[in-house]
């Protein structure tokens, strides 16, 4: 793989120190380079409607770029930019100088690393998304539509795409790191209530995408059907997998990052990483794996070309490492710690696992929280939430009910230490759902 | 915009495939800095640009490509592709729409002087007037943490289209945010201040300058307030709510709503057509949505290069009109409105707000301008409009932090930044509680108005994937009456 044509003319003119003579002031001393180009096609589906043209059948191409440059006075320049800002470097250079600011422990830079191979594209899946989609495509729009007519649903939206992606990191240390992976997925959601979506790194199995839509269209048939008579209270809260992931990226995840750390506006202070305090339950851990061949949540590098590494955040209930830039490793005086791609780089275990019919059963009477509104709007650092549930099923005698709003309120933190949070399996879904007592809120009519 | 050349050759080559092709070019650079504590933390500048195009076959399939930059030969080959795509849609059973072949042509440029003053700007001064911003607000307590971030950006647009459209404008904002913290451990608060201006050197006009500072004082004393404050129980109340939430409750509940391209499934349409002439509020209530010449959310021209008009989803309590594109006015039964926006050239334009606004007939004065209204001041408002005989506890939502809907279910939330009780002569401060229900009961226990319009409250709208600058208001405050379907969460 050679650095795109794009890159070029810039590295050319950054190879110049030196010899520049009276343009150097205009070259920096030290840079990286984290760039991207990517293709990618997407069909969509809007109120049952294939490829309308609010959701056409898509092709597109680009190139990105993160940038950061040191100059011969210490003071450092950030950005990102596309194609068009570094179409002339002399200019792109010019302004970002002009765009110099100081800060000391922003001016990394890293060498040459040792990167683990992960293969982590599809040459399939490359070929759909230069192309838009083809016989894939049109075999998971059938799958999206094929539960329609034997439910009785009367409406379905959503997308599929298909992405190629080139990305790597540059650096005059001598980084020199680059990495192709690919992305294929599809999200359909039915009668505007919940509904599947999956990803992959190779071609999806419609065999499989059939298997989860049809369970996910079992819950979207009981949100159909309100359950009467079904009082709030304290009770079993049971977060579907999808929520439970919402919960722990903005509440925990969002507090262990470097940044918020260092600047007083997270929940922790750095002293509890590595320490003896017990945060959570003591069973509770988590990891990032960001290793596994062909897994969506694996990755090489960072984009500070830091190379991704299997770790732990949480163990045993402990805060041992949080995600820390370069920029915060060396103002707290620590290694650089890489965060997750995504949920899926994630795995969170401990509690009680069990499985979902167990869950159901052991929480007697609760409710099972297929999809909540608001959580955006909480403030994390005191992991307090109050928010509106509308898609959410009772849980009765031990066995799944109909539909009921809800509302939630309680501490998530409080949730995560309480020795008795459940664990709980949901087929085809890593991360788990969480199973404890919150304190519930139900509207009079489902 | 000289950038903006690639039109003639990709309209050309769109003539000679045979198919009709809209062709959106678009710039956007943007500088910002962040202060935290003290200290700049970060100075960035973006920039990205390059142009989408929707191309449509004779019989009205369509396919939508975009690339990066302005390469015409790159650019031409991508629209060959797309054009393809939109013969292929076809077969995959697409739903064809011919609405562009009978729109009428718009020959239009609409430049802001003020964005042309972007290439000239001092990202020094930029960095010095957040940093005194900053430190102005950190002075005002020795026990918050506080964090400024200040961005400038200009946006240029250019659509044309093969029926001979050409239309043009740009937009240029600054917009400065400081988060307040106070509080440690499960204490923690934080309460936001912002200030908009579509001039860059807002915080050299010494009107914006007081108002930001106004602002401030009051996320300082709110945060301050906030590390010992309690829960306030759920319920339902009588609910006072400043402009910035009553900006929240027509964008979420009935903005979105009156989207029309989800009539197929909104509860504000019946069998995909709009419920134009239903009452769902009072006579005195208004819902408008309008471009607002220097606001957050200025488009005055649609992304498909149509002209932005006014839009009454609700007059005098009846609903009335929808935020309709050409392709879903017809469709949604309602007349098209040029409502579309889109984030960037890489995104199809969807229907969208612009600057929306629930407005009453008559709105009871305010004893002082509204950033210098306390607590306290509005507590004696209530009392003297004589609400307290009626309700002698009424709870008062401050600050708008978020919210999102289900335009299908008609389900809102969102969350204010504190609960005040207002009872006569005494004001205690809660926590933040979310503010949830039925779109159509809030819109229906809207009874009153106090002080003149208010509509710089600003936001972030996302939509299917696309994220564009949201903006609006209400009167100063808004009284909701008590109902069922609307209720304050809490514990």
């Amino acid at each position: 793989m050679s650095v795109p044509a794009i890159l070029e003319p810039l590295l050319d003119r950054l190879a110049r120190r030196g010899t520049a003579g009276k343009t150097a002031r205009s070259l920096p001393v030290d840079w990286r380079l984290s760039w991207t180009s990517y293709e990618s096609s997407s069909i969509g589906v809007r109120d049952g409607q294939r490829a309308s043209v609010h959701a056409p059948l898509t092709l597109g191409s680009g190139f990105a770029l993160d940038y950061l440059f040191a100059w011969e006075d210490g003071r450092i320049t950030t950005g990102a930019a596309e194609r068009i800002a570094i179409a002339d470097p002399d200019r792109f250079l010019e302004l970002a100088h002009q765009a110099a600011y100081e800060d000391p422990d922003g001016a990394n830079f890293a060498g040459p690393g040792r990167f683990a191979e992960i293969p982590l594209a599809s040459e399939d899946v490359a070929s759909d998304a230069r192309s838009g989609g083809g016989a894939g495509f049109a075999a998971l729009l059938a799958a999206g539509e094929a539960p329609m007519a034997p439910r009785g649903f009367k409406t379905w939206s959503g997308s599929i795409s298909a992405g190629a992606t080139l990305r790597g990191v540059l650096s005059s240390r001598g980084l020199d790191v680059r990495n192709a992976s690919t992305h294929a997925g599809y999200s359909f959601w039915y009668e505007g209530l919940t509904g599947d979506a999956h990803g992959s790194r190779a071609p999806l199995a419609t065999a499989e995408a059939s298997e989860r839509l049809d369970r996910a269209c079992d819950l979207v048939q009981r949100l159909g059907a309100p359950e009467r008579g079904f009082e709030g209270g304290t009770m079993a809260v049971l977060l579907h997998p999808k929520v439970a992931e919402s919960f722990l990226s903005a509440y925990l995840l969002a507090n262990i990052h470097g940044d918020r750390i260092h600047h007083g506006q997270s929940a922790f202070r750095i002293e509890q990483f590595g320490s003896a305090d017990r945060v959570f339950a003591a069973s509770l851990s988590l990891r990032l794996e960001p290793s596994v061949p062909m897994d969506t949540g694996s990755y090489r590098f960072t984009t500070e070309g830091v190379p991704a590494r299997a770790l732990s955040y949480v163990e045993d209930g402990r805060l041992v490492e949080p995600i820390l830039d370069l920029k915060y490793a060396r103002r707290l005086g620590r290694a650089p710690v890489p965060g997750p791609l995504s949920s899926d780089s994630l795995r969170l275990t401990g509690g009680r696992p069990m499985d979902e019919a167990e869950a159901i059963a052991r929480a007697g009477r609760g409710v099972l929280v297929l999809s909540v509104l608001g959580l955006h709007t909480q403030d994390s650092t005191r992991g307090d939430f109050s928010i509106s549930a509308p898609q959410t099923l009772a849980i009765r005698g031990g066995s799944l009910g109909g539909a009921v709003k809800a509302v939630l309120t309680g501490n998530f933190f409080d949730a995560l230490r309480d020795p008795k949070l459940g664990l709980v399996a949901f087929p085809g879904f890593r991360m788990p759902g969480l199973l404890f007592t919150g304190s519930v809120g139900v509207d009079a009519e489902g | 915009m000289t950038l903006f050349t690639l039109a003639p050759a990709l309209l050309d080559e769109a003539r000679r495939l045979g198919v009709y092709a809209i062709v959106r070019q678009h710039r956007k650079r943007a500088l910002g800095v962040s202060v935290q504590n003290g200290k700049v933390e970060s100075v960035g500048a973006s920039e990205l640009g390059g142009a989408g195009f929707q191309v449509f076959t004779a019989s009205g399939h369509t396919a939508f490509g975009y690339t990066d930059g302005f390469d015409e030969s790159e650019a031409t080959a991508a629209l060959r592709r797309t054009a393809e795509s939109a013969a292929r849609a076809e077969g995959m059973l697409s739903v064809p729409d011919r609405a562009i072949f009978s729109a009428a042509p718009l020959v239009l440029d609409l430049p802001d002087p003020r964005a042309e003053r972007f290439d000239a700007l001092s990202l020094e001064r930029l960095t010095a007037g957040a940093k005194s911003a900053h430190e102005e607000t950190r002075a005002l307590s020795s026990e918050t943490r506080v964090s400024t971030n200040a961005t400038v950006n200009r946006e240029d647009w250019r659509v044309d289209r093969s029926d001979g459209t050409t239309a043009s404008w740009s937009v240029p904002r600054f917009v400065l945010h400081h988060a307040v913290t106070a509080g440690e451990g499960g204490s923690v608060a934080t309460v936001r201040a912002h200030l908009f201006s579509a001039d860059y050197e807002a915080l050299g006009d010494p009107v914006a300058a007081r108002l930001l500072s106004e602002r401030a004082r009051g996320a300082v004393r709110k945060a301050l307030g906030l590390r010992t404050a309690g829960r306030y129980p759920a319920g339902v109340y009588p609910l006072l709510i400043d402009y910035a939430l009553a900006k929240g409750l027509a964008h979420e509940a009935f903005g979105h709503a009156a989207e029309a391209d989800s009539f197929r499934s909104s509860v504000l349409a019946s069998g995909g057509r709009f419920r134009s002439g239903e009452r769902v509020g009072r006579e005195s209530v208004g819902v408008i949505d309008e471009p607002v010449a220097g606001d957050h959310a200025y488009q005055p021209i649609g992304a498909n290069g149509f002209r932005r008009e006014r839009v009454e989803i609700v007059r005098a309590g009846v609903l009335h009109e929808a935020l309709a594109d050409i392709f879903s006015a017809g469709p949604g039964g309602v007349p098209a409105k040029g409502a579309e926006r889109a984030e960037s050239y890489r995104a199809t334009p969807l229907p969208r707000m612009s600057n929306i606004r629930i407005e009453l007939a008559e709105a009871a004065p305010l004893p002082r301008p509204f950033e210098e209204m306390a607590p306290e001041d509005v507590r004696d408002l209530v009392g003297a409009s004589g609400l307290f005989e009626r309700f002698p506890k009424i709870v008062f939502l401050s600050g708008y932090t978020g919210g999102q809907v289900n335009p299908v279910l008609g389900d809102f939330v969102f969350n204010c930044q504190a609960l005040y009780e207002l009872t006569p002569g005494a004001m205690t401060l809660y926590r933040p509680a979310i503010f949830r229900g039925s779109l159509l009961a809030a819109l229906g226990s809207i009874e009153r108005a106090f002080g003149p319009l208010q509509l710089d409250a600003i936001g972030t709208c996302g939509k299917w994937g696309q994220s564009v600058p949201s903006s609006g208001g209400s009167h100063g405050y808004v009284f909701l009456e008590p109902n069922e379907s609307i209720g304050v969460g809490g514990r």
